[in-house]
């Protein structure tokens, strides 16, 4: 557990303390003509313990290249993402491979799209099970090499199943129980589960490591805002249950991130326009793009009564 | 305002049993509502039920906006009104029927010739998906102009098509700009909104008197959202009749004039926006609303209990009794029909007050 602090009422104060820094950003890609090139420029972002910062923007502004290099997945042109964790920085670009998939596991990620986020050949308690395999958590005290030679002698066993698959097992189910998919649903093939029973197990699937920080692209805009209604419901008890636990989300739907954001940080065509408290950003948005997306919002809401 | 398209009785069936491969083959005997996966068997000589006796009216110069969640029959509706029903689905009674007032044709009774003449030039259609409602291989203005080529003009055919094909881009909202420079690109090259305009611009080349459009905001972000629903409110201002498939209430509570709700294809609730989005009655409705997050306070959002079952077949009584929060015994046998409660504003409850 984290000190106190982290479970305040608004985890957007410093005390929740530092997880990713990203300093110095720039990233860059142009696809032929000039009109349709692109540049991402950010000096400073910080994601805190028990946060959830919401990155907000509209198409093309950057928001999923941005979510892209914080969770390790799209090497910037320079600068650099430090993960802090347990009094030790580590760069996520500048260091070594064995390093960087030693701190992977701290990372989850959910997408957007719900067909193709799993594997439709494969049950969804083994895309679940994937992580816990590929990091080979729970970490067992025997050094990784004899655990390889212990993945190669189960392999070789075939048959029956180790204890130490069973555990793996017991966690995954335990994962799936909690996103609402009983065991039944998680020996199913994605194709029979509803759009929304599959963003709750690609969501399962970014929680089984326990990872320090989530990331999650859209995840609720391919499905029914009833649907919607539901998994947001989840991510706020998932996100009450584990109050270190910080959570990067990406969304152009000011309202959502209402529900969901302690901070808000609003992207226009690759700047960082304007971040604050959510609270503060709906209220008296500074920046144009903060400005235009609360009003928009505003407009549409208010013919709801 | 006349009417420009009703739909009378409408109801579609599918063939044999009903499969969408959501369901195991172990799961058909299960009939759980709640988990979202209601099975039966097949049910009698017709088939499932896809659309059940739907009424509705398009009015030229409004905005109806049809609302419901996924699977409940939206977009089969849009489709049986085109013509464009898969070979599964077929419609078993009902008619609809363009320009009722003044020579009412019923497009169910056309062959696919006859059907044409209507298509494209009376109905426009901007299908649900944007990247493959277009073809890849053909500027935007390209693929305008081929709907504007259906149109024959007999003098200046050429500059006339040009001219119009033009017209409808800066109908659909696209800027001069776009027109210069971008509007030969192909759609790889274009942005999700200019693509969705581009969908539009072909669809309005011919000054349809009736516009469908099936979900013609899903995949914008706010922003081109309100830039295309200001464009088609404003196709909607100059005449057409325009109908809104959608599953978010937010987007279009504030451009559209009415409002009908379906599920498990029934309407449910038809009333102007101000009576649904603001006083609806049905349950359902309330639901539906209760989901979307609002911008002013932190309050937790209702989902809606349960999922919606991917076929109503072997319900009996109310289609949404099973997740209905105010449910009653009459509910389960008896099946609520849409009443006229206040002018214009019909419900089909038991229990709205």
């Amino acid at each position: 557990m984290l000190p106190s602090e982290a479970m305040d009422e608004q985890p957007q104060n410093q005390s929740g303390g530092v997880l990713l820094r990203a300093s110095d950003l720039c990233f860059a890609y142009s696809s032929g003509a000039k009109s349709q090139s692109f540049e991402l420029i950010v000096d400073e972002l910080q994601v805190h313990a028990g946060e959830v910062l919401v990155l907000c923007g509209a198409s093309g502004s950057g928001k999923s290249t941005l979510l892209s290099i914080l969770a390790g997945t799209q090497r910037p042109d320079s600068g650099r993402v430090d993960l802090l964790t347990d009094g030790v920085t580590r760069d996520l670009y500048g260091c070594g491979r064995q390093q960087w998939k030693a701190s992977r596991h701290d990372f989850g990620l959910v997408y957007q799209d719900v067909r193709e986020s799993l594997n439709d050949r494969r049950r969804v308690i083994d895309s679940v099970l994937d992580p816990l395999l590929v990091h080979d958590l729970p970490k067992s005290n025997i050094g990784a090499c004899v655990n390889v030679w212990q993945r190669i002698v189960e392999l070789v066993r075939w048959g029956g199943e180790s204890e130490r698959q069973k555990k793996q097992r017991a966690i995954a189910l335990d994962v799936l129980r909690r996103v609402g998919l009983q065991a039944e649903q998680a020996d199913r093939f994605p194709k029979n589960l509803s759009g929304g029973q599959r963003q709750r197990a690609a969501i399962a699937r970014a929680l089984v490591t326990q990872p320090r920080l989530v990331f999650l692209d859209e995840p609720t805009s391919a499905l029914d805002v009833s649907v919607q209604a539901s998994v947001v419901s989840l991510l706020r008890e998932l996100h009450q249950e584990n109050p270190v636990r910080g959570y990067v989300f990406v969304t152009h739907d000011l309202a959502l991130a209402r529900q969901l954001a302690d901070r808000i940080a609003v992207l226009d065509r690759g700047r960082l326009a304007e971040i604050g408290p959510a609270d503060e950003v709906l209220r008296s948005p500074t920046s144009n793009a903060g400005r235009e997306m609360v009003a928009i919002a505003r407009r549409e809401l208010d013919a709801l009564g | 305002m006349s009417d420009a398209l009703r739909i009378e009785g409408l109801s579609v069936y599918g063939q044999g049993q009903y499969d969408f491969g959501r369901q195991n083959a172990d799961e058909r005997e299960s009939n759980d509502p709640l988990s979202g996966q209601q099975n039966t068997a097949a049910s009698g000589a017709r088939g499932y039920e896809v659309i059940s006796q739907v009424n509705l009216s398009l009015r030229a110069g409004k905005v109806l906006g049809l609302v419901g969640e996924t699977g409940c029959g939206k977009t089969t509706l849009i489709n049986s009104i085109l013509g464009l029903l898969p070979a599964s689905l077929s419609v078993a009674s009902g008619r609809i029927l363009i320009d009722p007032e003044e020579q009412p044709v019923d497009l169910l009774q056309l062959n696919n010739r006859q059907r044409a003449a209507y298509l494209g030039l009376r109905i426009g259609y901007v299908p649900q998906d944007v990247r493959s409602g277009l073809n890849p291989l053909m500027s935007a203005r390209q693929t305008v102009r081929e709907g504007a080529k259906r149109k024959r003009d007999r003098k200046h055919q050429r500059s006339a098509i040009t001219q119009r094909t033009d017209d409808a881009l800066r109908r659909a909202g696209l800027s001069d700009d776009f027109l210069r420079s971008d509007a030969d690109r192909r759609p790889g090259r274009l942005s999700g909104g200019q693509c969705q305009r581009v969908l539009i611009a072909q669809a309005i080349v011919n000054e349809p008197s009736v516009l469908l459009l099936d979900e013609p905001t899903a995949s914008l972000d706010p922003t081109s959202r309100h830039q295309v629903l200001e464009t088609i409110r404003r196709l909607a201002d100059d005449g057409a009749a325009v109908c809104l498939v959608t599953h978010d209430l937010a987007a279009i509570a504030s451009m559209v004039d009415s409002v009908a709700v379906m599920y498990l294809g029934r309407l449910v609730e038809i009333g102007s926006a101000d009576q649904v989005l603001r006083h609806s009655r049905h349950p359902y409705t309330r639901g539906l609303l209760g989901c979307v997050p609002r911008l002013d306070e932190k309050r937790t959002l209702q989902p809606i209990n349960g999922e919606a079952p991917v076929s109503g077949n072997g319900l009996t009584g109310c289609r949404f009794y099973p997740r209905c929060p105010l449910r009653q015994i009459q509910c389960e046998v008896d099946e609520p029909q849409l009443s006229k409660a206040q002018l214009e504003h019909q419900v089909a409850c038991h229990v709205a007050e």
